[in-house]
Protein backbone atom coordinates (compact mmCIF):
# COMPACT_ATOMS: atom_id res chain seq x y z
CA UNK A 1 0.00 0.00 0.00
CA UNK A 2 2.58 2.31 0.86
CA UNK A 3 5.14 1.47 -1.99
CA UNK A 4 2.05 1.79 -4.57
CA UNK A 5 0.78 5.45 -3.25
CA UNK A 6 4.47 6.45 -3.17
CA UNK A 7 5.11 5.08 -7.00
CA UNK A 8 1.40 6.61 -7.53
CA UNK A 9 2.56 10.07 -6.42
CA UNK A 10 6.00 9.77 -8.88
CA UNK A 11 7.87 8.29 -6.29
CA UNK A 12 9.63 11.58 -5.18
CA UNK A 13 12.65 11.50 -2.87
CA UNK A 14 12.39 9.99 0.12
CA UNK A 15 14.69 8.62 3.13
CA UNK A 16 14.22 4.59 4.21
CA UNK A 17 15.16 5.78 7.68
CA UNK A 18 12.47 7.71 9.79
CA UNK A 19 11.95 6.65 12.99
CA UNK A 20 9.74 4.27 12.91
CA UNK A 21 9.34 1.74 16.05
CA UNK A 22 9.21 -1.01 14.28
CA UNK A 23 11.52 -0.07 11.47
CA UNK A 24 13.37 -3.46 11.08
CA UNK A 25 10.31 -5.50 10.30
CA UNK A 26 9.68 -2.94 7.18
CA UNK A 27 10.80 -5.23 4.18
CA UNK A 28 14.09 -3.15 2.36
CA UNK A 29 11.94 -2.42 -0.87
CA UNK A 30 9.33 -0.80 1.11
CA UNK A 31 10.64 1.54 3.74
CA UNK A 32 10.91 4.78 1.42
CA UNK A 33 7.40 4.47 0.33
CA UNK A 34 6.63 4.17 4.48
CA UNK A 35 8.40 7.20 5.42
CA UNK A 36 7.20 9.33 2.63
CA UNK A 37 3.72 8.47 3.94
CA UNK A 38 5.20 9.31 7.20
CA UNK A 39 6.47 12.64 6.31
CA UNK A 40 3.55 13.54 4.30
CA UNK A 41 1.41 13.26 6.98
CA UNK A 42 -0.70 10.27 5.40
CA UNK A 43 0.05 7.94 8.10
CA UNK A 44 0.55 9.17 11.51
CA UNK A 45 0.85 5.58 12.97
CA UNK A 46 4.33 4.46 15.03
CA UNK A 47 4.41 1.36 15.12
CA UNK A 48 3.82 1.23 11.23
CA UNK A 49 2.82 -2.33 11.64
CA UNK A 50 3.65 -2.69 7.58
CA UNK A 51 1.90 -6.67 7.41
CA UNK A 52 -1.07 -5.07 9.11
CA UNK A 53 -4.14 -5.63 6.63
CA UNK A 54 -5.42 -2.15 5.23
CA UNK A 55 -9.21 -1.86 5.85
CA UNK A 56 -11.46 0.61 3.63
CA UNK A 57 -11.43 3.37 6.19
CA UNK A 58 -7.67 3.45 6.08
CA UNK A 59 -7.92 3.48 2.61
CA UNK A 60 -9.41 6.38 2.18
CA UNK A 61 -8.00 8.72 4.43
CA UNK A 62 -4.80 7.36 2.83
CA UNK A 63 -5.76 8.01 -0.86
CA UNK A 64 -7.53 11.82 0.12
CA UNK A 65 -3.80 12.63 1.73
CA UNK A 66 -2.03 11.14 -1.32
CA UNK A 67 -4.21 12.07 -4.29
CA UNK A 68 -7.08 13.85 -2.80
CA UNK A 69 -6.10 16.31 0.25
CA UNK A 70 -5.19 18.96 -2.44
CA UNK A 71 -8.68 17.56 -4.55
CA UNK A 72 -6.70 16.87 -7.27
CA UNK A 73 -8.17 14.49 -9.68
CA UNK A 74 -7.94 13.36 -13.12
CA UNK A 75 -10.38 14.09 -15.63
CA UNK A 76 -9.89 12.52 -19.38
CA UNK A 77 -11.76 12.88 -22.77
CA UNK A 78 -13.58 9.74 -23.54
CA UNK B 1 -12.88 13.25 -53.33
CA UNK B 2 -15.26 14.78 -55.57
CA UNK B 3 -18.07 17.43 -55.03
CA UNK B 4 -20.98 18.10 -56.76
CA UNK B 5 -23.47 20.37 -56.00
CA UNK B 6 -24.85 18.98 -52.81
CA UNK B 7 -23.04 15.68 -52.80
CA UNK B 8 -19.43 13.98 -52.40
CA UNK B 9 -18.52 10.95 -53.27
CA UNK B 10 -15.23 9.71 -52.26
CA UNK B 11 -12.81 6.60 -53.23
CA UNK B 12 -11.34 4.10 -50.51
CA UNK B 13 -8.47 2.85 -50.23
CA UNK B 14 -9.64 -0.39 -51.18
CA UNK B 15 -11.11 1.56 -54.37
CA UNK B 16 -14.68 1.05 -53.67
CA UNK B 17 -16.86 4.04 -53.86
CA UNK B 18 -19.01 5.96 -51.33
CA UNK B 19 -20.75 8.90 -51.34
CA UNK B 20 -22.87 11.05 -49.41
CA UNK B 21 -25.50 13.96 -48.88
CA UNK B 22 -28.31 14.81 -51.45
CA UNK B 23 -29.53 11.59 -52.79
CA UNK B 24 -33.19 13.08 -54.08
CA UNK B 25 -31.93 12.11 -57.78
CA UNK B 26 -30.12 8.62 -56.42
CA UNK B 27 -26.30 10.78 -56.81
CA UNK B 28 -25.53 9.36 -54.05
CA UNK B 29 -26.53 5.60 -54.86
CA UNK B 30 -23.85 3.98 -56.74
CA UNK B 31 -25.78 1.77 -58.98
CA UNK B 32 -22.94 -0.91 -58.89
CA UNK B 33 -22.58 -3.57 -56.44
CA UNK B 34 -20.65 -2.41 -53.26
CA UNK B 35 -17.38 -4.74 -53.91
CA UNK B 36 -17.40 -2.56 -57.67
CA UNK B 37 -13.61 -0.90 -58.08
CA UNK B 38 -12.99 2.04 -59.33
CA UNK B 39 -10.06 4.44 -60.77
CA UNK B 40 -11.75 7.79 -60.55
CA UNK B 41 -15.33 9.58 -59.62
CA UNK B 42 -16.59 12.66 -60.62
CA UNK B 43 -19.64 14.05 -58.83
CA UNK B 44 -21.47 16.79 -60.97
CA UNK B 45 -24.78 18.72 -60.41
CA UNK B 46 -27.25 15.82 -60.06
CA UNK B 47 -25.29 12.88 -61.27
CA UNK B 48 -22.25 10.91 -60.24
CA UNK B 49 -20.04 8.90 -62.66
CA UNK B 50 -17.17 6.74 -61.97
CA UNK B 51 -14.47 4.64 -64.17
CA UNK B 52 -14.61 1.20 -63.38
CA UNK B 53 -11.22 -1.15 -63.11
CA UNK B 54 -10.62 -2.27 -66.41
CA UNK B 55 -11.73 1.32 -68.61
CA UNK B 56 -15.70 1.28 -68.39
CA UNK B 57 -17.90 4.10 -67.11
CA UNK B 58 -21.09 3.71 -65.26
CA UNK B 59 -23.11 6.49 -64.01
CA UNK B 60 -26.07 6.92 -61.41
CA UNK B 61 -28.06 9.63 -60.30
CA UNK B 62 -30.42 11.96 -62.91
CA UNK B 63 -30.89 10.94 -66.39
CA UNK B 64 -33.62 13.09 -67.62
CA UNK B 65 -30.94 14.63 -70.66
CA UNK B 66 -29.17 11.08 -71.27
CA UNK B 67 -26.87 11.31 -68.38
CA UNK B 68 -26.57 7.83 -67.72
CA UNK B 69 -26.52 6.52 -71.33
CA UNK B 70 -22.65 6.31 -71.09
CA UNK B 71 -21.23 5.23 -74.47
CA UNK B 72 -19.79 2.24 -75.28
CA UNK B 73 -15.66 1.32 -74.92
CA UNK B 74 -13.28 2.92 -72.47
CA UNK B 75 -12.05 5.96 -70.74
CA UNK B 76 -9.38 6.93 -68.39
CA UNK B 77 -11.13 10.00 -67.22
CA UNK B 78 -14.17 11.24 -66.46
CA UNK B 79 -16.02 14.90 -65.66
CA UNK B 80 -19.62 15.62 -64.33
CA UNK B 81 -20.73 18.64 -65.44
CA UNK B 82 -24.22 20.45 -64.60
CA UNK B 83 -26.51 17.77 -66.62
CA UNK B 84 -23.95 16.72 -69.05
CA UNK B 85 -20.54 14.41 -68.72
CA UNK B 86 -17.29 13.91 -70.54
CA UNK B 87 -14.77 11.79 -70.55
CA UNK B 88 -10.89 10.93 -72.57
CA UNK B 89 -10.52 7.31 -73.81
CA UNK B 90 -7.49 5.44 -73.93
CA UNK B 91 -6.32 6.65 -77.16
CA UNK B 92 -6.61 10.28 -76.13
CA UNK B 93 -10.03 11.47 -78.04
CA UNK B 94 -12.94 12.97 -76.13
CA UNK B 95 -16.82 11.80 -75.69
CA UNK B 96 -19.96 13.66 -74.25
CA UNK B 97 -22.82 12.66 -73.61
CA UNK B 98 -26.37 14.11 -71.87
CA UNK B 99 -27.63 17.70 -72.29
CA UNK B 100 -27.13 19.82 -75.32
CA UNK B 101 -28.51 23.04 -75.10
CA UNK B 102 -25.93 25.19 -75.87
CA UNK B 103 -23.48 22.50 -77.58
CA UNK B 104 -22.03 21.52 -74.49
CA UNK B 105 -21.64 17.63 -75.63
CA UNK B 106 -20.05 19.28 -78.78
CA UNK B 107 -17.02 17.40 -78.31
CA UNK B 108 -13.67 18.53 -80.90
CA UNK B 109 -11.35 16.42 -82.18
CA UNK B 110 -8.14 15.61 -81.19
CA UNK B 111 -6.27 14.50 -78.71
CA UNK B 112 -6.50 15.69 -75.37
CA UNK B 113 -4.66 15.00 -72.02
CA UNK B 114 -8.03 16.32 -69.44
CA UNK B 115 -10.94 17.48 -70.07
CA UNK B 116 -13.60 19.00 -67.83
CA UNK B 117 -17.52 19.18 -67.70
CA UNK B 118 -19.22 22.75 -66.43
CA UNK B 119 -23.00 23.64 -65.96
CA UNK B 120 -23.72 24.34 -69.32
CA UNK B 121 -20.24 24.25 -71.35
CA UNK B 122 -17.15 22.21 -71.32
CA UNK B 123 -12.97 22.59 -71.93
CA UNK B 124 -10.38 19.87 -72.77
CA UNK B 125 -6.42 20.26 -72.68
CA UNK B 126 -5.03 19.18 -75.51
CA UNK B 127 -1.80 17.12 -75.41
CA UNK B 128 -0.17 20.36 -76.83
CA UNK B 129 -0.95 22.21 -73.77
CA UNK B 130 -3.44 24.48 -75.45
CA UNK B 131 -7.31 25.03 -74.15
CA UNK B 132 -10.27 24.29 -75.99
CA UNK B 133 -14.06 25.07 -74.84
CA UNK B 134 -17.53 24.67 -76.06
CA UNK B 135 -20.78 25.21 -74.97
CA UNK B 136 -22.28 28.04 -73.59
CA UNK B 137 -20.27 31.14 -74.07
CA UNK B 138 -22.53 33.98 -72.76
CA UNK B 139 -19.84 34.93 -69.88
CA UNK B 140 -16.94 34.27 -72.24
CA UNK B 141 -16.45 30.90 -70.20
CA UNK B 142 -15.83 28.52 -73.53
CA UNK B 143 -12.95 31.59 -74.56
CA UNK B 144 -9.84 30.45 -72.71
CA UNK B 145 -6.60 32.72 -73.15
CA UNK B 146 -3.79 31.76 -75.30
CA UNK B 147 -1.10 29.99 -73.13
CA UNK B 148 -0.31 26.35 -72.50
CA UNK B 149 -1.89 24.59 -69.83
CA UNK B 150 -1.30 21.21 -67.36
CA UNK B 151 -4.68 21.28 -66.08
CA UNK B 152 -8.38 23.44 -66.73
CA UNK B 153 -11.64 23.00 -64.51
CA UNK B 154 -14.88 24.20 -65.70
CA UNK B 155 -17.38 25.88 -62.96
CA UNK B 156 -20.96 27.40 -63.56
CA UNK B 157 -19.94 30.73 -65.79
CA UNK B 158 -16.40 30.29 -65.65
CA UNK B 159 -13.27 28.30 -66.24
CA UNK B 160 -9.83 28.69 -64.63
CA UNK B 161 -7.04 26.35 -65.60
CA UNK B 162 -3.09 26.70 -64.36
CA UNK B 163 -0.41 27.44 -67.31
CA UNK B 164 2.54 25.88 -67.74
CA UNK B 165 4.54 28.46 -65.33
CA UNK B 166 2.32 27.61 -62.63
CA UNK B 167 -0.11 30.51 -62.43
CA UNK B 168 -3.79 30.08 -62.42
CA UNK B 169 -6.16 31.81 -65.39
CA UNK B 170 -9.91 32.21 -65.27
CA UNK B 171 -12.00 33.17 -67.51
CA UNK B 172 -16.04 33.95 -67.83
CA UNK B 173 -17.56 35.61 -65.43
CA UNK B 174 -15.64 37.49 -62.45
CA UNK B 175 -18.67 38.20 -60.81
CA UNK B 176 -17.23 38.90 -56.89
CA UNK B 177 -13.89 38.38 -57.53
CA UNK B 178 -14.54 34.77 -58.95
CA UNK B 179 -12.09 35.17 -61.65
CA UNK B 180 -9.39 37.11 -60.24
CA UNK B 181 -6.81 34.17 -58.23
CA UNK B 182 -4.04 35.34 -56.58
CA UNK B 183 -0.50 34.97 -57.73
CA UNK B 184 1.26 31.06 -57.94
CA UNK B 185 2.74 28.87 -58.26
CA UNK B 186 -0.16 26.73 -58.48
CA UNK B 187 -0.80 23.10 -58.98
CA UNK B 188 -4.32 22.27 -59.39
CA UNK B 189 -7.05 24.38 -59.45
CA UNK B 190 -11.16 24.17 -59.29
CA UNK B 191 -13.40 26.60 -60.89
CA UNK B 192 -16.77 26.24 -58.71
CA UNK B 193 -19.65 28.73 -58.92
CA UNK B 194 -19.48 32.12 -56.91
CA UNK B 195 -16.19 31.21 -55.65
CA UNK B 196 -12.61 29.14 -56.89
CA UNK B 197 -9.55 27.60 -55.08
CA UNK B 198 -6.37 26.44 -55.68
CA UNK B 199 -4.07 23.88 -54.63
CA UNK B 200 -0.55 26.18 -54.41
CA UNK B 201 2.71 24.23 -55.11
CA UNK B 202 3.39 23.92 -51.37
CA UNK B 203 0.08 22.45 -50.96
CA UNK B 204 -1.96 25.18 -49.24
CA UNK B 205 -5.60 25.74 -50.41
CA UNK B 206 -6.23 29.29 -51.45
CA UNK B 207 -9.76 30.37 -52.73
CA UNK B 208 -10.98 33.88 -54.31
CA UNK B 209 -14.18 35.52 -54.72
CA UNK B 210 -17.36 34.83 -53.09
CA UNK B 211 -17.84 32.63 -49.49
CA UNK B 212 -13.66 32.55 -50.54
CA UNK B 213 -12.89 32.58 -46.46
CA UNK B 214 -15.39 29.90 -46.14
CA UNK B 215 -14.08 27.29 -48.48
CA UNK B 216 -10.46 28.29 -47.45
CA UNK B 217 -7.66 26.02 -46.16
CA UNK B 218 -7.38 22.97 -44.29
CA UNK B 219 -6.49 23.27 -41.08
CA UNK B 220 -4.94 20.65 -39.08
CA UNK B 221 -6.65 17.59 -36.92
CA UNK B 222 -7.77 18.32 -33.19
CA UNK B 223 -5.35 17.13 -30.19
CA UNK B 224 -6.09 14.05 -29.02
CA UNK B 225 -5.55 12.42 -25.01
CA UNK B 226 -6.90 15.15 -23.62
CA UNK B 227 -6.75 14.91 -19.30
CA UNK B 228 -7.37 17.58 -17.01
CA UNK B 229 -5.59 16.99 -13.83
CA UNK B 230 -7.44 19.49 -11.79
CA UNK B 231 -6.67 20.90 -8.25
CA UNK B 232 -9.32 23.27 -6.00
CA UNK B 233 -9.45 26.35 -8.59
CA UNK B 234 -7.35 25.53 -11.48
CA UNK B 235 -6.38 22.76 -13.70
CA UNK B 236 -3.48 21.80 -15.82
CA UNK B 237 -4.65 20.17 -18.66
CA UNK B 238 -2.21 17.81 -21.29
CA UNK B 239 -2.94 16.19 -24.47
CA UNK B 240 -1.14 14.51 -27.27
CA UNK B 241 -1.03 16.23 -30.62
CA UNK B 242 -3.11 15.73 -33.51
CA UNK B 243 -2.23 13.17 -36.13
CA UNK B 244 -2.80 15.60 -38.63
CA UNK B 245 -0.98 18.98 -39.27
CA UNK B 246 -1.95 19.19 -42.53
CA UNK B 247 1.06 19.75 -43.80
CA UNK B 248 2.15 22.71 -41.76
CA UNK B 249 3.72 22.48 -38.67
CA UNK B 250 1.55 23.41 -35.36
CA UNK B 251 2.56 26.13 -33.80
CA UNK B 252 0.05 26.57 -30.69
CA UNK B 253 -3.00 25.31 -28.75
CA UNK B 254 -5.49 26.52 -26.93
CA UNK B 255 -7.64 25.48 -23.89
CA UNK B 256 -10.88 25.90 -23.93
CA UNK B 257 -13.21 25.80 -20.40
CA UNK B 258 -16.93 24.99 -20.90
CA UNK B 259 -18.77 26.44 -20.20
CA UNK B 260 -17.01 29.77 -19.17
CA UNK B 261 -14.48 29.95 -22.55
CA UNK B 262 -11.74 31.16 -20.70
CA UNK B 263 -8.75 29.12 -20.52
CA UNK B 264 -5.15 28.79 -21.18
CA UNK B 265 -2.52 28.66 -24.21
CA UNK B 266 0.51 26.98 -25.41
CA UNK B 267 3.02 27.40 -27.75
CA UNK B 268 4.35 24.46 -29.98
CA UNK B 269 5.09 22.02 -28.77
CA UNK B 270 4.41 22.63 -24.90
CA UNK B 271 1.23 20.22 -24.94
CA UNK B 272 0.11 21.59 -21.43
CA UNK B 273 -1.08 24.58 -19.58
CA UNK B 274 -2.67 25.69 -16.71
CA UNK B 275 -5.77 27.52 -15.87
CA UNK B 276 -6.74 29.37 -12.90
CA UNK B 277 -9.60 30.33 -11.53
CA UNK B 278 -12.58 28.08 -11.83
CA UNK B 279 -15.26 28.16 -10.10
CA UNK B 280 -15.39 25.34 -7.22
CA UNK B 281 -19.04 24.40 -7.29
CA UNK B 282 -19.91 23.97 -10.85
CA UNK B 283 -18.81 21.32 -13.15
CA UNK B 284 -16.56 22.13 -16.06
CA UNK B 285 -15.12 19.98 -18.84
CA UNK B 286 -11.90 20.93 -21.24
CA UNK B 287 -11.29 21.23 -25.13
CA UNK B 288 -8.29 21.67 -26.71
CA UNK B 289 -7.54 23.42 -30.76
CA UNK B 290 -4.52 22.93 -32.36
CA UNK B 291 -3.55 25.84 -34.38
CA UNK B 292 -1.22 26.23 -37.63
CA UNK B 293 -0.61 28.75 -40.20
CA UNK B 294 -3.50 27.74 -42.07
CA UNK B 295 -6.44 28.43 -38.86
CA UNK B 296 -7.44 26.20 -36.14
CA UNK B 297 -8.55 22.58 -36.13
CA UNK B 298 -11.66 21.25 -34.89
CA UNK B 299 -12.33 21.25 -30.79
CA UNK B 300 -11.16 17.88 -29.36
CA UNK B 301 -13.25 15.45 -27.62
CA UNK B 302 -14.20 17.69 -24.38
CA UNK B 303 -12.98 15.70 -20.72
CA UNK B 304 -15.74 14.38 -18.50
CA UNK B 305 -17.47 16.90 -16.44
CA UNK B 306 -15.31 17.40 -12.69
CA UNK B 307 -15.78 20.06 -10.15
CA UNK B 308 -12.69 21.81 -9.94
CA UNK B 309 -13.42 22.25 -5.97
CA UNK B 310 -12.29 20.41 -2.07
CA UNK B 311 -14.53 17.09 -2.40
CA UNK B 312 -15.90 15.72 0.44
CA UNK B 313 -17.31 19.57 1.55
CA UNK B 314 -20.82 17.85 1.95
CA UNK B 315 -20.02 14.44 3.62
CA UNK B 316 -21.79 11.69 1.72
CA UNK B 317 -25.06 10.16 3.56
CA UNK B 318 -23.65 6.28 4.01
CA UNK B 319 -26.25 4.21 5.17
CA UNK B 320 -23.39 3.10 7.99
CA UNK B 321 -22.27 6.97 8.26
CA UNK B 322 -22.36 5.78 12.04
CA UNK B 323 -19.60 3.06 11.35
CA UNK B 324 -17.16 5.18 9.26
CA UNK B 325 -14.55 6.81 12.05
CA UNK B 326 -13.44 10.28 11.84
CA UNK B 327 -10.08 10.05 10.16
CA UNK B 328 -11.69 8.17 6.97
CA UNK B 329 -15.32 10.10 6.57
CA UNK B 330 -13.86 13.13 3.95
CA UNK B 331 -11.72 10.41 2.48
CA UNK B 332 -15.08 7.95 1.92
CA UNK B 333 -17.19 11.06 0.61
CA UNK B 334 -14.60 11.76 -2.14
CA UNK B 335 -13.84 8.36 -3.08
CA UNK B 336 -18.15 8.10 -3.43
CA UNK B 337 -18.09 11.60 -5.23
CA UNK B 338 -15.70 11.10 -7.82
CA UNK B 339 -17.08 7.91 -8.42
CA UNK B 340 -13.79 5.68 -7.43
CA UNK B 341 -15.85 2.96 -5.44
CA UNK B 342 -19.67 3.78 -4.95
CA UNK B 343 -20.24 0.82 -2.31
CA UNK B 344 -22.87 1.53 0.17
CA UNK B 345 -22.83 0.76 2.92
CA UNK B 346 -19.04 1.84 2.64
CA UNK B 347 -17.97 -0.75 4.77
CA UNK B 348 -15.14 0.94 6.45
CA UNK B 349 -13.72 -1.81 8.72
CA UNK B 350 -13.80 -3.88 5.46
CA UNK B 351 -10.12 -5.29 4.35
CA UNK B 352 -8.90 -4.13 0.95
CA UNK B 353 -6.95 -6.08 -1.18
CA UNK B 354 -4.95 -5.47 -4.19
CA UNK B 355 -7.58 -5.83 -6.94
CA UNK B 356 -9.15 -3.31 -5.59
CA UNK B 357 -6.73 -1.01 -4.49
CA UNK B 358 -5.56 -1.06 -8.28
CA UNK B 359 -8.87 -0.52 -9.36
CA UNK B 360 -8.78 2.67 -7.35
CA UNK B 361 -5.61 4.08 -8.23
CA UNK B 362 -6.79 3.42 -11.48
CA UNK B 363 -9.60 5.52 -11.62
CA UNK B 364 -8.31 8.23 -9.67
CA UNK B 365 -5.66 8.50 -12.54
CA UNK B 366 -8.96 9.08 -14.84
CA UNK B 367 -9.30 5.69 -15.69
CA UNK B 368 -6.73 5.94 -18.70
CA UNK B 369 -7.00 3.32 -21.50
CA UNK B 370 -5.92 -0.19 -20.60
CA UNK B 371 -5.59 -3.68 -21.54
CA UNK B 372 -7.66 -6.03 -19.19
CA UNK B 373 -5.21 -8.29 -20.27
CA UNK B 374 -1.26 -8.23 -19.46
CA UNK B 375 0.33 -11.41 -18.98
CA UNK B 376 0.03 -11.67 -15.03
CA UNK B 377 0.18 -15.58 -14.29
CA UNK B 378 -2.93 -15.37 -11.80
CA UNK B 379 -4.84 -13.09 -14.48
CA UNK B 380 -8.25 -15.41 -13.63
CA UNK B 381 -7.77 -14.44 -9.79
CA UNK B 382 -8.09 -10.96 -10.92
CA UNK B 383 -12.12 -9.60 -10.84
CA UNK B 384 -12.97 -8.32 -14.31
CA UNK B 385 -13.55 -4.70 -12.91
CA UNK B 386 -9.64 -4.58 -11.54
CA UNK B 387 -8.44 -5.65 -14.50
CA UNK B 388 -7.58 -2.73 -16.56
CA UNK B 389 -6.31 -1.14 -13.03
CA UNK B 390 -4.01 -4.08 -12.74
CA UNK B 391 -2.88 -3.58 -16.05
CA UNK B 392 -1.67 -0.29 -15.20
CA UNK B 393 -0.47 -0.39 -12.56
CA UNK B 394 2.35 -2.59 -14.19
CA UNK B 395 2.70 -0.86 -17.27
CA UNK B 396 2.92 2.58 -15.56
CA UNK B 397 5.94 0.57 -13.02
CA UNK B 398 3.67 1.36 -10.25
CA UNK B 399 3.66 -2.22 -8.88
CA UNK B 400 6.35 -4.30 -10.54
CA UNK B 401 5.68 -7.59 -9.05
CA UNK B 402 5.44 -10.28 -11.93
CA UNK B 403 4.20 -12.75 -13.41
CA UNK B 404 1.46 -12.28 -9.99
CA UNK B 405 0.00 -9.34 -8.68
CA UNK B 406 -1.89 -11.75 -5.81
CA UNK B 407 -5.30 -9.65 -6.51
CA UNK B 408 -6.51 -11.03 -3.46
CA UNK B 409 -3.62 -10.52 -0.92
Amino acid sequence: MAKFLWVFSGGPDSESECGFVDQESIRPDFREGACWLKANGITTNNPYRPVAQVTRGEMAAFLYRTGGHNAQWVSVAP
Amino acid sequence: MASGAAHTCGLRSDATVVCWGRNVEGQSSPLTPLSTTFTQVSAGRFNTCGVRTGGTVVCWGNDGFGQLAVPSGSFTRVSVGGLHVCGVRPNQTLACWGFNSNGQTNAPTGRFSGVSAGDDHSCGVRTDGTVVCWGSNGAGQASPPWGTFTTVDSGATRSCGVRSDQQVVCWGSDLAGGATPPAGPFAAVTAGGDNACGLTSQEVVVCWGSQASLSGSPAPGPPTNVRARVVAGSATVSWTPPVDDAGSPVTGYTVTVWPGGAGCTSVAPATSCGVAGLSQSAAVRFTVTATNARGSSMPSAGTIPVVPGVCGVVPTAFSDELAIPKFAKRGASCLSERDITTNDPYNAYGAVSRAQMAAFLWRMAGSPPSPSSCGFADESFIPLFARPGACWLKAEGITTVNPTIRPGS
